[in-house]
């Protein structure tokens, strides 16, 4: 055979033996990480043990590969469990304008109670583990929280005073990034920091800088070619606090 | 030059040879099960009795009339199993119509039924409308559960792998099933539609993560577009912001790829969303005249112009739910529980049959429905032609009675299964005589070999379904799975 042949029959061999096209990527995302001094190839993992890090062995030929080093890069991130959610939401929004605690509402009836079952809260006689992967029935479900406790918590900023407004404590009813952008970016880092635990300093657009444009693309579509009004700003910190509500950053740590 | 740089007979044959090789070796030696996607989507119900069941009332059935099941005065029966048949029809009246029936039984006062000719029996807990689908359902018997603890078995079940401590270890047989379907569960809104039983998903895609949920109403909920949403420019606004968002801290999070599943499922969420086929799931006591025709199928009782609510709630609607699911294009996987539980520890007579009975007739009733729905891609053919089933507990029930008139739990379980790549009809495995214990088999043969055989588990089962369906196992190779060959339509 000539070299031709030879290539054209590795390639042949090559693709026989390619991996089967519904094997999953690896979802570990390896990064920098200190050397805990586990990273050695006499480490071999169990024979099902998930794969670790991008040179180890998950052993027994499990979906790890093979040889190379075990690399923990750092501790695990988890998902809030619901009661953990609700807590959370509760503590953000604070009270409506009844004095009742701004919630989820599907209706009249408590979100969070009423799917509770659904969203695998245990109830420690048929389901003892919650689950907390962010499934899409989860997310789902969020999505309607968000919606839900937002719209609400515009409506009660309306009758807040200054100090106790959650939404819009920074602005006034019809500002824009145009007309008063300081006044917006202290607002956004505010919610920023309240929603996510996250401190931007005055200086530091970077963060902020995707709410900014959310929040301007949001009251520019709402109010076209009218003057804004603050029923269109309204609907921009609305869809802010969303975003804010359905991230990842809220909802892992 | 012709000669040297065209082609030739024998360079083909080189090449092709060679390249042969190479497809044979990705079908057997080296990953041994990746077979080609189907053609025509398989579909995939897996039904599960929680808290452990008495197989001896359905999927391994003694004859009563034999002296080794019966106990001699005060003596117990030399075989260490009691049918307890007898107490059981004192209690139930359709246990007692079995043990009284010539036909279709292996004779009056055995408790055994059989479907036509088919080697597979059941016990007096199933009703005439799950044994009307006799011919393609087999059994395996002898299952070794190596667990009595709930969760385990469940697990163990679910995953096809044994659990690590009572954690489940990788993802359970509907994930793997809409998981291994891209193309196509990942085109449909719930494409793994799961009503009780726990799931889960260690491996694939979100488009694969189990929809768990608990009713019809739950269903509603879910496709149902966002309740409180301000308008459409909002929406369309906040999903460019998520498909741009990016953030330190987000990369801080997904070191272990939680927030890319998160963004994943916030997708797949955004998809799952169908107001249309929502209205398919409004299960009210006075629904649409084309829900009233799935009620009317499955058997729910209609009174004064009002469907019974109970029903609805139980094994009946659950299962009106699936075969809503399934033919209305919205699922490819459905995993369902279908009674209360099964744990008789005490008073375990009429009861265990009572509840196994009203799951088994659902089970029928599903599938007879899905024998009316033509399949959408296969001409003349129905869904059910094109339905992989797996009916399963986590373990069974000891086979002597204990001092409270219970059972309690028993390591040896059987299953049921049937589908496109399964042959029905059939047993694989069986108890032994004696105190049902499991047995070692030869799964090429399917017969007893007590010397170099082996034990049946879970994990076989799961790879001769995804094998019959032309899927790969390669995810439980690690806990040495072998095919159930004689069970197998193309073994």
């Amino acid at each position: 055979m000539n070299r031709i042949t030879l290539s054209l029959a590795a390639l042949a061999l090559w693709a026989g033996c390619t991996e089967s096209p519904h094997e999953q990527p690896p979802r570990v995302v390896e990064e920098a990480a200190p050397d805990l001094q586990l990273g050695s190839d006499t480490n071999t993992l169990p024979v099902d043990h998930p794969w670790v890090g991008t040179g180890g062995t998950g052993g027994g030929g499990g979906a790890g590969g093979s040889g190379g080093a075990v690399v923990v890069q750092k501790y695990g991130a988890r998902r809030l469990s619901v009661p953990q959610i609700e807590a959370s939401v509760k503590a953000i929004f604070g009270n409506d304008s009844a004095g009742n605690p701004i919630t989820w509402k599907v209706g009249t009836a408590d979100g969070f109670l009423r799917h509770r079952a659904t969203l695998g809260v245990p109830d420690y006689l048929n389901i003892v583990d919650e689950n907390l992967e962010p499934s899409p029935l989860f997310l789902k479900f969020m999505m309607d929280m968000a919606g839900s406790v937002c719209t609400q918590g515009v409506v009660a900023d309306r009758t807040r005073g200054a100090a106790d407004k959650v939404l819009t404590r920074f602005v006034q009813p019809t500002d824009t990034v145009a007309s008063a952008p300081q006044r917006i970016d202290e607002n956004l880092r505010h919610l920023k920091l309240v929603f996510h635990g996250t401190k931007v300093t005055p200086g530091d657009a970077l963060p902020i800088a995707q709410l900014r444009t959310l929040y301007t693309s949001t009251v520019q579509a709402a109010a076209g070619a009218a003057t804004v009004t603050s029923t269109h700003t309204e609907l921009g910190w609305r869809t802010v606090c969303v975003a804010l509500l359905t991230s990842p950053e809220f909802h892992v740590y | 030059m012709n000669h040297k740089h065209g082609s030739t007979r024998r360079r083909f044959l080189e090449i092709t040879g060679l390249g042969g090789l190479g497809l044979c070796l990705q079908q057997t030696m080296l990953s041994g099960d990746a077979f080609a996607q189907a053609a025509a989507p398989n579909y995939l119900l897996m039904v599960y009795f929680t808290g452990g069941w008495d197989q001896l009332l359905a999927l391994d059935p003694r004859d009563q009339r034999q002296a080794a099941y019966r106990f001699n005065g005060t003596t117990r029966p030399t075989s260490g199993i009691y049918p307890a048949y007898q107490e059981s029809a004192d209690a139930d009246p359709l246990v007692r119509a079995v043990m009284n029936a010539t036909v279709g039984t292996l004779g009056a006062g055995s408790g055994v039924q059989r479907p036509g000719t088919s080697a597979a029996t059941f016990g007096p807990a199933v009703p005439a409308s799950m044994l009307a689908h006799g011919p393609d359902l087999s059994i395996i018997r002898g299952i070794s559960m190596d667990t009595l603890t709930h969760e385990v078995g469940m697990r163990f079940f679910l995953t096809g792998k044994f659990p690590r401590g009572v954690q489940p270890s990788g993802s359970s047989l509907n994930t793997v099933v809409a998981g291994q379907s891209v193309g196509f569960s990942d085109q449909l809104d719930l494409p793994n539609l799961v009503l009780g039983p726990e799931s889960y998903n260690e491996t694939f895609g979100a488009y694969a993560s189990p929809t768990r949920v608990n009713n019809a109403t739950d269903v509603l909920n879910v496709l149902s577009p966002q309740a409180v949403t301000a308008n459409t420019i909002n929406q369309a606004t906040l999903e460019a912001f998520e498909r741009q968002a990016d953030s330190c801290e987000g990369h801080g999070y997904d070191v272990s790829g939680l927030v890319g599943q998160f963004r994943a499922s916030q997708a797949q969420a955004r998809r799952m969303t169908n107001g249309a086929k929502a209205n398919l799931f409004r299960f009210v006591t006075q629904p649409t005249p084309d829900i009233a025709q799935l009620y009317d199928a499955f058997g729910i009782r209609l009174a004064a112009g009002v469907y019974n609510s109970t029903d609805l709630a139980g094994p009946l609607g659950r299962a009106a739910i699936a075969a809503q699911a399934l033919t209305q294009g919205l699922s490819q996987a459905v995993a369902m529980t279908v009674t209360d539980s099964l744990d008789d520890h005490f008073d375990l007579f009429g009861q265990q049959s009572t509840s196994q009975r009203l799951g088994w007739d659902a089970v029928g009733k599903l599938l007879a429905y899905l024998k009316t729905k033509p399949h959408p891609f296969q001409a003349g053919k129905t869904f059910y032609d094109y339905t992989t089933l797996l009916v399963f507990s986590e373990f069974s029930r000891t086979p002597m009675i204990n001092a409270r008139d219970g059972r309690d739990h028993h390591l040896t379980n059987s299953c049921l299964v049937k589908g496109p790549g399964i042959l029905g009809g059939r047993v694989f495995g069986a108890s032994s005589d004696s105190g049902m214990g499991a047995q070692k088999w030869n799964f090429t043969t399917g017969a007893l070999n007590a010397t170099s055989g082996k034990l049946i588990k879970p994990t076989d089962v799961h790879a001769t379904l995804l094998r019959s369906m032309g899927l790969s196992y390669n995810h439980i190779t690690n806990n040495l799975p072998e095919l159930i060959r004689p069970l197998l339509r193309n073994p």
